[in-house]
């Protein structure tokens, strides 16, 4: 299957997509996602390092399952407020 | 919605409740700065994963609601292109006394800084731009990559 991934912010600009597609199994694990990212965005791996991986719009844990259809975030720092 | 693109009114967050339970009202706004890191700041933008921001807010407001047993939270954030002296955020606390409202104030203000996915871009005078990374990432079980 594949996952769409959205990219914000600094990883954004950097990738410069808002949003890919990367194939993983069906339910893959999110740390999976993770060490796709590490491989194929090497170049920014010190920003990537410090981000965090949303599912479906809640923080993730490393073993959270994927399915189709659910949609992947990658945080960077926040900055806010 | 917690959210805007609007420029945010400090004025509204004023105004007493209808009911006059409060005996206090904690206003924050978080404005912006001309000097950042040694450099001097032409205007900022701010992004947010919307959806995501809008939720885990309301989930602060309704978390800050109940562990300081609150009668009013007003709380909006702008978004899009910020030139210096706008209000970045504005939060506003009523308690029916002074230190739950102090500590709600300060408390929200730093789990926006901290777990909120809203990130701000800050261009200066020099032409540069550069996203500010030095937030921190929220700690505990999430992946981190």
């Amino acid at each position: 299957m594949t996952v769409k991934i959205r990219l914000f912010a600094y990883l954004k600009e950097a990738v410069g997509e808002a949003e890919i597609i990367l194939p993983v199994a069906r339910a893959a694990k999110v740390e999976e996602v993770r060490d796709l990212l590490k491989q194929k965005f090497a170049g920014i791996l010190p920003v990537l390092e410090k981000s965090l991986i949303a599912v479906n719009g809640e923080y993730a844990p490393h073993d959270r399952l994927l399915f189709p259809g659910d949609e992947v975030a990658v945080i960077p720092p926040v900055s806010g407020g | 919605m917690y959210l805007t693109r609007e420029p945010i009114d400090g004025g509204p967050f004023l105004a007493a409740g209808p009911d006059f339970s409060a005996g206090a009202s904690v206003l924050f706004l978080g404005i912006i700065r001309r000097s950042s890191e040694g450099k001097e700041v032409a205007y900022l933008e701010y992004e947010a994963y919307e959806p995501m921001a809008e939720r885990l807010l309301g989930r602060l407001v309704l978390a800050a609601f109940d562990k300081w047993k609150l009668e009013d939270v007003q709380l909006v954030h702008r978004l899009g292109r910020l030139e210096l002296g706008e209000i970045a955020v504005a939060i506003r606390v009523a308690a029916r006394h002074r230190g739950p409202a102090y500590d709600a104030s300060r408390s929200l203000i730093e789990a926006i800084k901290k777990e909120v996915p809203i990130w701000k871009k800050e261009y200066f005078t020099d032409g540069t731009g550069a996203w500010s990374l030095c937030g921190r990432a929220p700690e505990g079980k999430h992946a981190g990559i």
